[in-house]
């Protein structure tokens, strides 16, 4: 946990040396990726997130994201328990020294189907606001969202950055520490959990 | 060349105006959130339980029986009442990949709770096995609001279990999945064809706050000043539930049959509520 919020408060400090590095204009690609992740919190638990994003066109600031979170190994194909993401992002542009800004609002959706007597948990639909930057740094590339979510009982805020290096023009791997804050709204209590994920994109126009 | 953020913001160039959709469009989404926050809040009510077999019946109890014969009401070997549990376990009994026979009880060790467990036991005279056996347990549970299931949860000791073995009651404590680390917080000699009575004080928490305080025969167990054991009780925020019988892991040895009973198993807020 500690060395998670390091990792996240050096990132924004840093945020002045990211400015310095040039990127490039708006990326007509597309993305779909793959990540797995296994160590959530204080114990593995395997994790699987399939994903798209791109933007609406190569002149329009829109970009648009799908995520399909799965849990378990044989998760994708188990039917029960999967979170589904998608938002829309409103592209800002990029200042003088290349970093770019967005922000966008979304739905996520948990689906659990449960068969376990014991559980308790509940499928639901929640809303979602999105900010985030994105800066390169030769070709290493920081994506750095702010997810907030707003449910019936609490909100949660999760820092979603994604250290990317592409390997080829097709190809990118990507490390996404997750660290998330969970509250209740009647300030009963709150809960931090982070999970930690590697994946692969492939990039088409 | 550094930039400051300030200035960083005054020189940004905004390719369109914020269109009046996206703050309507942010105001419906709030107003139609509907999701539960996926994490158990704290200090949540649990059932308070009575298992004293007097109803003659195991129905009250989540069963992990691999045969019927593994779990048996009688009435000639009671702690009070008329009716007890009798307990076997032999070689290839096996149910839930484990070689059990076990009582559950759900909703009973939740998150951000203190409760009080008390029941009884005896371990039969005929037990020569010096293989560990756990006598009760309070088991994890995946975290089902984050999307966890029973299927892909990495197998680890219960994070507090009693466990009988060679003559001795043991408390035994592991603190994480990964780097298992079971250590017994307490431990006494106990003789076989005998009544025991036990009772725990358990605050579960997936922090450093959590305890557990057990007496046997109402006197402590735990050797330190307060008699209470500091630590983690939780892996996660699911909770745990309670389990009472035998449970001598996946083991394949071949060994004697195993003979106990437990009776008075009650689950509350106070000692007094949950004593034998």
């Amino acid at each position: 946990m500690k060395w998670m919020c390091s990792v996240i408060l050096t990132l924004l400090l840093c945020t002045d040396v990211l400015h310095a590095r040039k990127i490039g204009p708006r990326s007509p690609y597309k993305h779909i990726g793959v990540a797995v992740g296994s160590i959530r919190n204080r114990y593995p638990y395997p994790v699987t997130d399939a994903c798209f994003h791109s933007q609406m066109g190569y002149q329009s600031p829109i970009r648009v994201y799908a995520r399909l979170r799965a849990y378990g190994i044989r998760s994708i194909a188990n039917g029960h328990d999967y979170d589904l993401t998608i938002h829309g992002c409103y592209e800002f542009g990029s200042d003088s020294s290349g970093m770019t800004t967005y922000a966008g609002l979304g739905l996520e959706t948990m689906i659990r189907i449960q068969g376990d007597d014991r559980s308790q948990a509940t499928s639901g639909v929640q809303p979602m606001v999105v900010m985030g930057i994105r800066a390169d740094h030769g070709r290493l590339y920081l994506n750095f969202p702010l997810w907030t979510k707003f449910y019936s009982n609490g909100i949660s805020i999760s820092a979603v950055p994604e250290f990317g290096y592409p390997l080829n023009k097709k190809f990118d791997v990507y490390l996404r520490p997750e660290l998330s804050w969970l509250s209740f709204y009647n300030g009963s209590g709150h809960e931090w959990r982070y999970d930690m994920l590697i994946g692969c994109y492939y990039i088409f126009e | 060349m550094s930039v400051t953020a300030s200035s960083y913001l005054s020189n940004m160039t905004f390719k369109a105006p914020l269109s009046s959709w996206f703050v309507t469009a942010l105001l419906f989404l709030l107003l139609t959130s509907c999701g539960k926050l996926p994490t158990p809040e704290p200090n949540q009510s649990f059932d308070h339980f009575t298992g004293d077999f007097e109803d003659s019946s195991l129905v009250k109890f989540h069963g992990l029986i691999p045969h019927p014969e593994n779990a048996v009401l009688v009435n000639d070997n009671v702690r009070r009442g008329n009716y007890a549990v009798k307990f076997l376990l032999r070689p290839g009994d096996i149910t839930n990949n484990g070689n059990r026979v076990e009582l559950g009880v759900h909703n009973c060790a939740k998150y951000g709770t203190e409760v009080y467990y008390g029941w009884s036991f005896m371990i039969d005279t005929s037990w020569s096995d010096t293989h560990y056996c756990l006598i009760s347990q309070w088991q994890n549970l995946p975290n089902y609001q984050q999307g966890e299931e029973w299927n892909n949860t990495f197998p680890a000791p219960p994070p507090l279990a009693l466990v009988y073995v060679d003559g001795a009651l043991k408390v035994q404590w592991n603190e994480k999945v990964v780097n298992e680390n079971v250590q017994t917080i307490a431990e006494r000699p106990i003789s076989k064809g005998v009544w025991y009575d036990v009772i725990f004080r358990i605050y579960w928490s997936d922090q450093g706050d959590g305890y557990v305080e057990a007496w046997l025969n109402d006197v402590p167990m735990i050797d330190n000043s307060d008699h209470r054991f500091t630590g983690c009780t939780l892996y996660n925020r699911a909770g745990n539930y309670f389990k009472f019988g035998l449970y001598r892991g996946s083991d394949t040895d071949e060994y004697a049959p195993l003979i106990a009973w437990g009776d008075e198993l009650r689950i509350g807020s106070t000692y007094e509520e949950v004593r034998p």
